[in-house]
C-alpha cells in the first residue's frame, strides 16, 4: 500500500526456482470461512507476540517462531519524506544511506584523527558558496584523500555479512524508514550491538561520495523512468500544501546541497526512542532477549524536546487538475483522487475496491479494458504516498497503439461511474474479502513479513493489535458503502490526471 | 527532601541493575560467534507409478498448500523463427483454461476461491505453480492437473496474449536496461543464437495454436515432471490427492529427454554504443563463461562472492560505489549456463563519467585475473557463506523449492551436504587461476546505452577496441564501426 523506496541488492541468479517458489505471487487468496481463518490465525499470533517497552520508551515487538534457527530483525523509524521541508528534500533517504557507514568503533582505523578531519571537512563545506560545490572543491578533495587513509569502507556491512546476514537492506517511504536484516539466531547479541550502535553512535563518513550515489539512484528511479517521473509530477500536482507532495528521493537541487551536519541535525530530531519501533520475528528466546534488548537499546537517550509534527492540512481540491510529462516513451497515465487513511471508516471500502477493480484476472477493469475491449495494455489501482496522512487512491494504465491516454481515462471513469450506480455483485465482494484475508495469511509465512506487519501497525497506529480492527472493518463493508465511496471520492472534481506524452523530433509533444 | 528520597529510590535500583549487567563490548567483534547447530529438514520424496517425482514438506503452521510442477524444456529448444513459443505456451497453459472451464469461468472460480495457479516456460524449464487454502486444495489440484495435462489454449486468450506481447515489443525502446541487455546478448552469443534471440513481431505472428500444442506435447510428460510442495496436509493426504489427479496420466514411451542446443554463433568483441537521451548511461560488459557444474564450480562460486556478488562487501561495490561514488548499482560475475554460461558486469552511471566507470570496472576485472584475493577476503567469504547457508531453508517452501531446483538443474543429490566443505578447501591462487583462464580481456563485449557520443567513445579507446554504433527499434541493429580521426 505504501510507496517504499526499497533498495534491492543484486544477488546470485542461480536460485531461480527457489526464488520463484518464494516470490510466487503473494496473491494467495481465501475461501470461506475466511474471517474465521484470519481471526483464528490472529489469535494464534497473539499468543506468540510480546510487546516490551524499554526504560527509554522504545517499543519492541517480538514474535516467537522456532521453525528455523534464524530471526528477522527490523528497526522502524517514523520519519520519511513527509517530515522534510523544501530545500532539504531527500534527507531521510540520505540518512538511511549514511546509517550503513559505520559507527565510532566500526569503519575507522583511527577515529580520533577521523573526527578532526571530518570536522575540518564539514567546516570547509559550510564555507563554500553552496554545499553543491563540495564535489568539485580541491580542499574538500584533499581532506577526503586524507580521510581515505583512516576509512574502512563498508566495514559495517562487511561485519554483518561475516556473521551470516541475509537480506541486509533498508528502505525509506513518505512515512517511515526501515532497517532490516535476517540473522542466524546465534547472532542475536551481535545484531543488538550493530543496530543499537548505529542508532546511538553513527558516523556520517563518506557523505559527499554517497551523495553522488544517491544522485545516481535518482537518475535510475526518476529521471530515466517515465513511470518515476510521472509519479513525481502527480504528487506535486495533486498536493498544493501538504508535504506528501515531496519526492522521497528528493529534488535534485536539494540533494546536491545536503550536508553531513544538516543530516546529523535531522537524525537528532527524529531518531529517538519514542519515534521508533523494533520488531523481531523468529527463533527468539525471550528470557535471554529481554535483558539484552534493555541493555543495548535501552541506552538510547530519551528525547527531551517535543517531536516536530506535520501540521499542514491539504486544502480541499476545488476542481480537476492535469499535467503532462514529455518523455521519449509510449504513452501512459495516472489519475488520482484524495482519500482518507485507516482508521477512517471509509478506508476499508478502498481496500476492497483495489481487489474488485484491478486485482486478479476477473477484476472489473482488467476484464473490461485489457481482456474484452483490448484498449489497455494494463490497468492498475494503488494508493500512496502516505499511510499517516490523507492520501491518494490512483488508477494507472497504458493504452494500446491507436488509443490515447485521455480516451482510456474517460472510458475508465465511465466504468467507475457505472459501478458507482449499480454496485458490484455480492459474490464478487465476498470473493474480494476472501482474497484480502488469504493474502494476509500468506504474509505471515515469513519472519520478514511477520516482523514487517507487526512493526508497521505499531508504528503507524500505536498498537500492533490495530490489525484486528483493520480486518474487522473489511468484513463489515457493504455494497452500499462501496457505491457511496465511489460517488463521494472517485469523481472528476477530486481528480488529478497526469500523462506521459512522447517527444517528436521537432520537440513538439504528441498525445 | 521527600522528592530527593523518591529520586534516590528510583535511581538506586537502576544503578544497581546497570552495574550488575555485563558491560557492552567495545566492538561487535568482541561478541563470540557461536556455531549454529542446524541440519536442514529433508523433504519426503517418492516417485509415482507414471514417473512423476514428488517432493513434500509437511508444515501445519498455517492452513495453506503451495507448490509447483516443473518440467525440463524451454525457449532454448524453440525452432528458429518461432521465438516466443515457449513463453506463449507457458502463459497459455493457465490463461487458455481447460476443457471443463472457459477462461472467464476459470478466472472467476480461482479468484472466488482465493486460490492461484500460474504457468510459464523460461529458457530451460517450465512450471505450473499453485497455492490455496488447504480446505480447497482438492478442488484446486484437480484444476492444476488439467492445466498441466490438457490445456485448452483458448483462441481468444491466445489472440489477447499476442496483442499484449506485441505492445511489449513496441515498448522495449522505452527501457534502457532492456535495450542494453538485448544488445549485450546479441553480441556475446551472436544475433542468430537461440541464447540471444527474443520474440519479434515476425516470430510472434508465425506462432499458431498447433505449435503450442506440439511444444506442450514435447516437454510436458510425467517422466519429465517434478512436483514440489509444502503445506498443512500430511504427506499421505497429499499423495492420495496427487494419485487422484495425476495418477491416470500416462507415461509416454516415445518421450525424449530435452537437450539444450549448442550456442551456434560466434561472439563479436567490441564496444557497442546506443546513443539515446537517457540521463544515466547503462553499461554491460563481459563475454561467455563456463557451463553449469563445471569442475571449477566452487572456484566460480567464491570468485562471484568476493568480486561482484557479495553485496555491500564485494570488490565491485566497494571500489565503484563506496570509494568512488560512481554508481548506485554495480554487480556481476559468472552465470553458468547449460552449455555456455556468461561473465557479465552491469552498472549505471551519469553520462559524463561513463568511460571512467568502464575503465574502473575493466581495471578491477584485470586485477582479479592477475592478483590473488587476500586470505582474509577468502576466509570472510567462506565464513559468511557458511553462516548464511541456513537461509536456504528458512521456510518449508524454500526447503522443498531448493531441492526441486537442484534436481531440475541436475545437481548431485548430496550437493548441499558438501557445498561448504568444498568451498572451504579453495585457495586464493586457484581463484586467481580460474579468473585468468576464464576471463579474456580482448574478447570483451562492452555495451553502453545513454546520451553518449560514439565518436568520443571511439577516441577514448583510440583504436584499441573497435567501437560500433547500434540502433534499436524493437531489436538491436548494428549500424557499423565508428570511424574517428586518430587523436594526437
Amino acid at each position: 500500500m505504501s510507496y517504499l523506496l526499497e533498495k534491492v541488492l543484486k544477488r546470485a541468479v542461480y536460485c531461480v526456482l527457489a526464488a520463484m517458489l518464494l516470490l510466487a505471487p503473494e496473491v494467495v487468496r481465501a475461501v470461506p470461512p475466511g474471517s474465521g481463518i484470519v481471526k483464528g490465525s490472529l489469535e494464534r499470533i497473539e499468543q506468540h507476540v510480546e510487546k516490551l517497552v524499554l526504560s527509554n520508551g522504545l517499543r519492541v515487538i517480538v514474535f516467537r517462531r522456532p521453525q528455523a534457527p534464524v530471526f528477522a530483525g527490523q528497526v522502524w523509524v517514523r520519519v520519511g519524506g513527509v517530515d522534510e521541508i523544501p530545500g532539504s528534500t531527500g534527507i531521510s533517504h540520505m540518512l538511511e544511506h549514511m546509517a550503513f557507514k559505520g559507527t565510532t568503533v566500526v569503519g575507522s582505523k583511527d577515529y580520533e584523527r577521523e573526527a578532526k578531519l571530518l570536522a575540518e571537512l564539514e567546516a570547509r563545506v559550510n564555507e563554500l558558496e553552496s554545499p553543491a560545490l563540495a564535489s568539485s572543491d580541491e580542499k574538500v578533495k584533499a581532506l577526503q584523500e586524507q580521510l581515505s587513509e583512516v576509512w574502512e569502507e563498508d566495514a559495517f556491512t562487511h561485519l554483518y555479512q561475516l556473521r551470516g546476514a541475509d537480506g541486509l537492506n533498508a528502505g525509506t517511504s513518505t512515512d517511515y524508514t526501515v532497517y532490516m536484516v535476517k540473522m542466524p539466531k546465534t547472532a542475536f547479541e551481535f545484531w543488538c550491538w550493530m543496530e543499537s550502535e548505529r542508532l546511538l553512535n553513527p558516523v556520517f563518513r563518506q557523505f559527499y561520495k554517497e551523495r553522488e550515489v544517491v544522485l545516481e539512484e535518482r537518475r535510475t528511479r526518476t529521471e530515466d523512468s517515465p513511470g518515476g517521473k510521472m509519479y513525481e509530477v502527480l504528487l506535486a500536482t495533486a498536493y498544493l500544501a501538504h508535504p506528501n507532495r515531496l519526492p522521497v528521493i528528493g529534488w535534485r537541487s536539494d540533494l546536491e546541497r545536503l550536508t553531513a551536519s544538516g543530516t546529523k541535525d535531522f537524525y537528532n530530531a527524529y531518531y529517538r526512542p519514542d519515534n521508533m519501533v523494533v520488531a523481531l520475528a523468529g527463533d527468539i528466546d525471550l528470557e535471554q532477549a529481554r535483558p539484552m534488548l534493555e541493555k543495548y537499546f535501552g541506552r538510547i537517550p530519551k528525547a527531551e524536546r517535543p517531536l516536530r509534527e506535520v501540521t499542514t492540512v491539504e486544502p480541499e481540491q476545488l476542481g480537476e487538475r492535469e499535467a503532462q510529462v514529455e518523455f521519449d516513451s509510449q504513452p501512459m497515465f495516472m489519475m488520482a483522487y484524495h482519500k482518507p487513511v485507516f482508521p477512517h471508516p471509509d478506508d476499508a471500502a478502498f481496500t476492497l475496491l483495489h481487489e474488485l477493480l484491478s486485482s486478479g484476472r476477473s477484476s472489473l477493469l482488467v476484464r473490461e479494458f485489457v481482456q474484452r475491449r483490448k484498449i489497455a495494455r494494463g490497468v492498475y489501482t494503488s494508493e500512496g504516498p502516505s499511510e499517516r496522512f490523507p492520501t491518494l487512491f490512483y488508477l494507472g494504465g497504458s493504452p494500446v497503439d491507436g488509443v490515447t491516454s485521455v480516451e482510456l481515462r474517460d472510458e475508465l471513469q465511465k466504468a467507475i461511474d457505472r459501478v458507482a450506480e449499480e454496485g458490484f455483485r455480492d459474490e464478487d465482494i465476498a470473493g474480494a474479502k476472501r482474497r484480502i484475508k488469504v493474502s494476509f495469511l500468506s504474509n505471515l509465512t515469513s519472519n520478514y513479513g511477520m516482523a514487517r506487519l507487526l512493526a508497521r501497525s505499531e508504528l503507524l497506529w500505536g498498537d500492533w493489535r490495530t490489525l484486528l480492527k483493520f480486518y474487522d472493518d473489511i468484513e463489515n463493508v457493504t455494497n452500499e458503502d462501496i457505491k457511496r465511496v465511489l460517488k463521494e471520492y472517485i469523481k472528476p472534481g477530486n481528480r488529478t490526471f497526469v500523462e506521459i506524452v512522447g517527444k517528436s523530433s521537432e520537440g513538439e509533444s504528441q498525445s | 527532601m521527600k522528592r530527593a528520597i523518591n529520586l534516590f529510590i528510583l535511581i538506586c535500583p537502576l544503578f544497581l541493575l546497570l552495574s550488575c549487567s555485563p558491560a557492552i563490548p567495545r566492538s561487535p567483534e568482541d561478541i563470540p560467534a557461536r556455531k549454529l547447530d542446524f541440519s536442514p529438514q529433508e523433504p519426503q520424496q517418492w516417485t509415482m507409478s507414471n514417473g512423476i517425482k514428488v517432493m513434500y514438506v509437511h508444515d501445519d503452521e498455517l492452513p495453506l498448500m503451495r507448490g509447483v510442477a516443473v518440467f525440463r524444456g524451454g525457449s532454448l529448444m524453440e525452432e528458429a523463427g518461432k521465438e516466443g513459443l515457449a513463453a506463449l505456451t507457458g502463459s497459455q497453459m493457465r490463461e487458455g483454461a481447460t476443457q471443463d472451464f472457459s477462461p472467464d469461468e476459470l478466472d472467476e472460480l480461482l479468484d472466488n476461491l482465493g486460490a492461484s495457479i500460474e504457468s510459464s516456460f523460461g529458457s530451460e524449464w517450465g512450471s505450473v505453480s499453485f497455492s490455496s487454502l488447504s480446505g480447497d486444495f482438492d478442488k484446486v489440484l484437480t484444476i492444476v492437473a488439467e492445466v498441466v495435462q490438457r490445456p485448452e489454449f483458448d483462441k481468444s486468450r491466445l489472440a489477447l496474449a499476442k496483442h499484449l506481447i506485441s505492445e511489449g515489443i513496441r515498448r522495449r525502446r522505452d527501457d534502457p536496461d532492456t535495450m542494453a541487455s538485448m544488445s549485450f546478448a546479441a553480441m556475446v552469443y551472436g544475433p542468430q543464437s537461440p541464447y540471444s534471440k527474443s520474440v519479434s513481431m515476425q516470430s510472434l505472428a508465425s506462432i499458431s495454436r498447433e505449435d503450442m500444442k506440439r511444444f506442450h506435447k514435447r516437454f510436458v510428460h510425467p517422466q519429465n515432471t517434478i512436483i514440489a510442495a509444502a503445506g498443512s496436509m500430511t504427506a499421505e493426504e497429499f499423495a492420495r490427492l496427487l494419485e487422484k489427479s495425476f495418477g491416470a496420466w500416462k507415461r509416454d514411451q516415445d518421450f525424449v529427454e530435452p537437450k539444450v542446443p549448442a550456442v551456434g554463433d560466434s561472439i563479436r568483441p567490441g564496444v557497442y554504443v546506443l546513443e539515446r537521451e537517457f540521463e544515466q548511461a547503462r553499461i554491460i560488459l563481459g563475454h561467455r563463461g563456463p557451463q553449469r557444474l563445471s569442475p571449477e564450480h566452487y572456484r566460480l562460486a567464491l570468485y562471484n562472492r568476493i568480486f561482484g556478488h557479495g553485496g555491500f562487501s564485494s570488490v565491485l561495490f566497494k571500489e565503484v560505489r563506496s570509494k568512488r561514488g560512481l554508481a548506485y548499482s554495480v554487480w556481476g560475475g559468472f552465470y553458468p549456463g547449460p552449455v555456455s554460461g556468461i561473465f557479465e558486469i552491469q552498472s549505471g552511471t551519469r553520462v559524463s563519467q561513463a568511460l571512467q566507470t568502464v575503465s574502473t570496472i575493466m581495471d578491477l576485472v584485470e586485477e582479479s585475473r592477475r592478483e590473488v584475493f587476500s586470505e582474509s577476503q577468502i576466509d570472510d567469504a567462506v565464513i559468511g557463506e557458511g553462516r548464511r547457508f541456513v537461509f536456504n531453508f528458512e521456510t518449508s517452501r524454500q526447503t522443498v523449492g531448493r531441492r526441486a531446483w537442484l534436481d531440475v538443474m541436475n545437481y548431485p543429490p548430496d550437493y548441499d551436504k558438501h557445498f561448504l566443505d568444498r568451498l572451504s578447501k579453495i585457495e586464493g591462487g586457484e581463484i586467481r587461476d580460474f579468473a585468468r583462464d576464464n576471463i579474456n580481456m580482448d574478447e570483451m563485449v562492452i555495451v553502453i546505452v545513454g546520451d553518449v557520443s560514439a565518436e568520443e567513445i571511439a577516441q577514448f579507446f583510440d583504436g584499441k577496441r573497435t567501437v560500433y554504433r547500434l540502433d534499436f527499434d524493437t531489436e538491436p541493429h548494428l549500424i557499423g564501426p565508428v570511424k574517428t580521426a586518430s587523436v594526437m
